[in-house]
């Protein structure tokens, strides 16, 4: 039975028991990559959690011992340790997932202070492009988002891929404020490409098609079918309505709330999967002109053959060095 | 038994001769730090593994090593009402360096309690289960060595705990429901 004869020795435990946790869990996050369970953001020096981890256990311990005056009187019973126990770890539980939250990187905000571009808005597409400082022309490149996130999330990668020398146009999901459903969504990236073909600084030659997520879905699918496009770069394509990572799997790519956020998006998305049907398309790309960047935890599912698989770097700047590099030896 | 009484005359010796000595199995063998720390050894455990699958071992062997312990729980509460034994500063003169506790001797609770966590945990990870078999007897010999219980105490404790975590382990076939429920509710809140 819970009867806490010493309250100051149970909240003393209670206290041990979430700070505790709450090292065991920066050292686990930082082993295995969990960007949701990390109170540094989690990407990069995972040192840091296991230093944090580790100050946070033997700081515990040592308050613990040093303040408890009553630890060798008869105190708690085996089942209020339990309790207790059970107890912190859920409260370090929340405090992990909580501050993880506000400590993981904000895509939004990496945007905002990324430079956009010149917005493009016309009756088939909103977006935005950036063009090379020179004459040109250039080679040109339509990149997709990740549906539910916006072009301007791009900002940084068309930035530094405009840098490279490449005219970039990022087109956004939303088109008159809706979401466009199959089959409307088949006809983003072409209004992209046109809209492309037809600025002058751009050489109509050398046309590539770049998609996040399910956005490298929609590329794949357009690359298969239109032939202006000469080369295609899918940076972890869904391909099949089974998403690729689920459960704790998801802790590595953002925070508790995103995650609850991508699995609400998950049930829209997967229909759309489904009818895009991106893998049926694959051969149909030229061998050669297409790059898949997949997670190393989660290869895709069917790589074929003539298809470049790369993992994906760790960060959007290293995604835009391996994107530029292969594009300007593919286009 | 002399035999008890002989071996624990050869541990519990040893107290009381070094203050630093003292001071290190106070530490180990008080009713706080082991336990907690096997208790973050699960945690650790849970979380442990890259693959989903070898992930999802370790997360049954965390669950089996909760039920080993409730399971083991029951025994000791049972075990103690039909049978008491003295503690072993009631009978004899020796080194106490804890406080006097009054629950019966045999079998030793904290030597059910961690062998049936390391078993368990053993039976589905190896180096894990090393790990918690070696704190687990490091503990029953701290308590030895305090002078709170006889060696047989924590090897009929040890047998106890270990035997109904092995059990489990043999009938977990009955219980993979269960634990498969629980995994699942796990995933669907990210945390497994």
């Amino acid at each position: 039975m819970l009867k806490f004869v010493s309250p100051r020795l149970a909240l003393s435990y209670l206290l041990l028991c979430t700070l505790s946790c709450m090292g065991v869990l920066q050292i686990q996050a930082a082993r295995q990559r969990l960007v949701g369970l990390s109170l540094w953001g989690g990407r990069g020096k995972s040192w840091w959690g296991y230093a944090a981890g580790l100050l946070l256990i033997i700081g515990s311990f040592a308050g613990f011992y040093a303040f408890t005056l009553a630890l060798f009187v008869p105190g708690l019973a085996g089942s209020e340790l339990a309790a207790l126990f059970a107890a912190g770890f859920l409260l370090a539980l929340v405090v992990i997932l909580t501050g993880a939250s506000l400590a993981a990187p904000h895509p939004e905000g990496a945007a905002m202070e990324a430079d956009k571009g010149e917005v493009v808005i016309t009756p088939q597409l909103r977006g935005w492009v950036h063009v090379p400082q020179g004459l040109g022309p250039f080679p040109a490149l339509c990149l997709v988002p990740e549906m539910g996130s916006s072009a301007g999330d791009l900002g940084m990668v068309a930035a530094q891929l405009r840098d490279m020398g490449f005219v970039t146009l990022s087109i956004d999901w939303m088109v008159g404020g809706e979401s466009p459903r199959y089959p409307d969504v088949l006809a983003l990236v072409p209004a992209g490409v046109e809209y492309l073909l037809h600025r002058p600084e751009v050489d109509k030659a050398r046309m590539g098609v770049i998609g996040f997520g399910l956005g490298g879905d929609l590329a794949l699918r357009a690359a298969g079918t239109d032939e202006q496009i000469a080369a295609a770069v899918a940076i972890s394509p869904c391909l099949t309505a089974e998403p690729c990572d689920s459960g704790l799997d998801l802790l590595r790519h953002g925070s508790f709330w995103q995650a609850v956020q991508w699995r609400r998006q998950w049930k829209a998305q997967s229909v759309l999967v489904e009818q895009l049907n991106a893998p049926a398309f694959l051969s149909r790309i030229p061998p050669r002109s297409l790059l898949i960047l997949h997670p190393p935890e989660s290869p895709p599912p069917a790589p074929q053959t003539g298809v470049e698989i790369r993992p994906l770097p760790a960060t959007s700047q290293e995604v835009a060095q391996v994107i530029g590099r292969w594009c300007e030896e593919h286009l | 038994m002399d035999w008890d009484w002989a071996l624990f005359q050869l541990i519990n010796g040893w107290a009381g001769r070094w203050p630093l000595l003292d001071g290190a199995m106070r530490f180990l063998a008080n009713d706080y730090g082991l336990t907690t720390a096997m208790s973050l050894g699960l945690v650790a455990l849970w979380f442990e593994g890259r693959e989903r699958a070898q992930r999802e071992r370790n997360q049954r062997a965390v669950l089996m090593a909760i039920l080993s312990l409730l399971a083991a729980n029951l025994l000791l509460k049972w075990c103690n009402l039909i049978y008491f034994r003295p503690r072993p500063f009631y009978a004899h003169p020796v080194h106490l360096l804890f406080y006097y506790p009054t629950d019966s001797s045999l079998p030793s609770n904290t030597a059910a309690v961690g062998f049936a966590l390391a078993v368990s945990v053993w039976l589905w990870n190896r180096w894990a289960g090393l790990g918690f078999l070696l704190t687990a007897l490091l503990f029953g010999w701290a308590r030895i060595f305090c002078g709170v219980h006889y060696p047989g105490d924590v090897l009929a404790g040890a047998l106890l705990g270990g035997g109904v975590a092995y059990l489990a382990g043999r009938w977990q076939r009955l219980l993979d429901p269960l634990l498969g429920w629980v995994i699942w509710l796990a995933r669907r809140i990210y945390l497994a």
